[in-house]
């Protein structure tokens, strides 16, 4: 008889402690849902300011019109010329990419399998450079550019990223190293060159960090306001779609559903590529990553 | 035949790490030393630089009523905004990382705000914060009066720190990836041992996840004592320089002081002066953390080896 009381006990109190995880788990689960709803709002804001006439958005109301039309009026003003816009982010987003990429993939195959003079001390002070803020070099170098006649174009910008980024290096010399040297050295002696090499065996292997960093600085130079604002300046030929924003959302006529359209515009390539990349950036880079 | 093959191999290495070394000689070290000199000169570009000592630098920290200001500023916007970004993303990586059904759906739209363009999400903000803006209408709900944030004193740093929690997954996803590499076992057995759940917060998963939390903590710190998109796009109009760093300078931080120099009133000598207290300041910074995170900075690797 107590026995099977003290079985019924123990049952009940299991219940309860189901019930209690039970209860502990959906508060968890209205919580994340709860907030994550609040993250998205701007987001949600941005979409439904492009699509309505400012007289609601300025009225605090939301997802009152869907006026397609106005992405075209946007696209279309005049004095904001969109189209020369958008071709110098991209031409700016392309070639800064491109050479940032490759020479700093060509600098961490040098510092990873090749023995020189100086080298651990040359790395060493390229981790040093990391971490000095740029922000002393900035005005001599805007010197620099200005005398050369460089501002008002791309040159700086695009200059510069010739010389790779030592975070980028560090980084892809550490996936580098984390490759049998055996591979390395048998194709050396198959007389493969350092090219192909690096072309055939180095790169295949280190595809996910790289995928990664051609996705950061393509959001990144897509993204650059500092820089453009800069060197390239506000006029209308050059500049791009980033001061092109920032100036126009300043005007005395501002009609925010257009600035919203271009907003819109501008924010969708950094989504677009975050769910194009999400399995290499998530999971196994960023676990990789802390784990080192 | 050994000599001639490393020594083939040296020049290949150097001419692979070349772009770096010139790149980094010209835009680095040149204007590293190019800084000092201009911060001791008079130069307008146009002209060439005309020594003048230390005086941008007594100028700067003893005549010019802007300065403390602007660094007073710079580190209120600093120290209300690393805590609350920091706080935000740490609070919303634990709560994501209870095991929950569906992560990648809620990491997906925690993360999402943090990819928007800077510039779009400032003119984004810029509206949402405006009298009309649906933060008042959500305080309206509890009888607050509409107000403009960007054009009170009083709340628009606030204003800008919450756009950056907005933006904080970032630190999420980074976080995120910080918990899931705890040993799940660490946890097991401090459950055996009767250690409740604050417990085994504080005792492991900060201990553990304490190295990027500094990283984070370090860089976050350096970025916003630089802080310069924000208020350039938001709080200045740059039709009108009175009205830079508004309202009543309650936004006028140290980088857009530097700008205003060098691109507004072409005192590059001064503006580079403005550079090196900046760095300064940075530089007191990082190594006070530096200095106190060998206490509260766990590494594992370390301890392994018993040293």
């Amino acid at each position: 008889m107590a026995q099977i009381q003290a079985v019924r006990a123990a049952g009940s109190t299991g219940r309860k402690r189901t019930m209690k995880k039970m209860l502990e788990r959906s508060l968890l689960y209205v919580i994340i849902a709860f907030f994550s709803v609040i993250f998205m709002i701007p987001f949600l804001w941005m979409v439904s300011a492009a699509l309505q006439s400012d007289m609601y958005t300025l009225g605090g109301q939301w997802f009152k019109q869907f006026l397609w039309s106005n992405f075209a009026q946007a696209f279309g003003q005049k004095d904001f010329k969109f189209l020369l816009a958008l071709r110098n982010s991209a031409y700016y987003t392309v070639f800064a990419t491109l050479f940032f990429t490759v020479s700093s993939v060509l600098v961490a195959y040098g510092f990873s399998f090749f023995r020189f003079p100086f080298r651990d001390k040359l790395f060493f002070f390229l981790l040093a450079t990391m971490m000095i803020p740029s922000t002393v070099m900035f005005i001599p170098n805007y010197v620099m550019f200005a005398n050369w006649q460089w501002t008002g174009t791309y040159l700086p910008l695009l200059i510069p990223a010739l010389g790779g980024g030592p975070g980028t290096i560090f980084l892809l010399r550490q996936f580098m190293l984390t490759l049998s040297i055996s591979l390395f050295e048998s194709a050396k002696i198959d007389g493969a060159n350092s090219l192909t090499i690096l072309w055939r065996i180095v790169l295949p292997n280190i595809k996910a960090p790289l995928i990664l960093v051609v996705i950061q600085q393509v959001s990144a130079h897509w993204s650059d306001f500092f820089g453009p604002l800069m060197y390239v300046g506000n006029d209308a030929a050059t500049r791009t779609l980033s001061v092109a924003l920032s100036t126009f959302n300043r005007v005395f006529y501002v009609q925010w559903s257009y600035i919203m359209c271009i907003a819109l515009f501008m924010a969708m390539p950094p989504v677009i590529l975050y769910f194009v990349s999400q399995r290499f950036l998530m999971q196994d880079f960023v676990l990789s990553a802390t784990e080192k | 035949m050994k000599w001639t093959m490393s020594r083939r191999e040296a020049v290949t290495g150097i001419l692979f790490v070349l772009p770096w070394i010139l790149g980094c000689s010209l835009f680095f070290i040149r204007p590293f030393f190019m800084s000092i000199y201009y911060s001791l000169t008079k130069y307008d570009v146009l002209g060439s630089p005309q020594w003048v000592g230390m005086k941008n630098y007594t100028d700067l920290l003893w005549h010019d009523p802007e300065t403390w200001k602007a660094i007073f500023v710079t580190f209120k916007f600093a120290f209300l905004n690393v805590p609350a970004t920091l706080l935000t993303a740490l609070f919303f990586a634990v709560l994501l990382n209870q095991k929950v059904k569906g992560l990648s759906l809620w990491r997906t739209l925690f993360y999402l705000p943090a990819v928007i363009p800077g510039v779009a999400s400032a003119v984004l903000w810029r509206l949402m914060f405006s009298e009309s803006g649906i933060l008042n209408k959500a305080l309206g709900i509890f009888g607050v009066a509409p107000f403009h944030w960007l054009e009170n004193e009083a709340t628009v740093l606030p204003a800008f720190v919450i756009m950056n929690c907005f933006a904080a997954g970032t630190g999420i996803v980074l976080y995120l990836g910080a918990l899931q590499g705890v040993p799940t076992n660490l946890y097991e057995s401090a459950e055996i041992d009767g250690a409740g759940r604050f417990v085994r917060f504080t005792r492991i998963t900060l201990p553990m996840i304490s190295p990027i939390v500094l990283f984070n903590l370090i860089t976050s710190i350096i970025a916003n004592l630089q802080a310069f998109d924000q208020a350039y796009i938001m709080t200045s109009n740059n039709n009108d320089i009175q009205s830079w760093g508004n309202p009543n300078g309650a936004t006028y931080f140290i980088f857009l002081k530097l700008y205003k120099a060098a691109f507004v009133d072409f005192q590059f000598g001064y503006a580079a002066a403005i550079s090196w207290v900046l760095f300064a300041i940075i530089a007191v910074f990082a190594a006070l953390i530096f200095r106190t995170s060998q206490a509260w900075v766990y590494y594992e690797n370390m301890n392994a080896k018993g040293r």
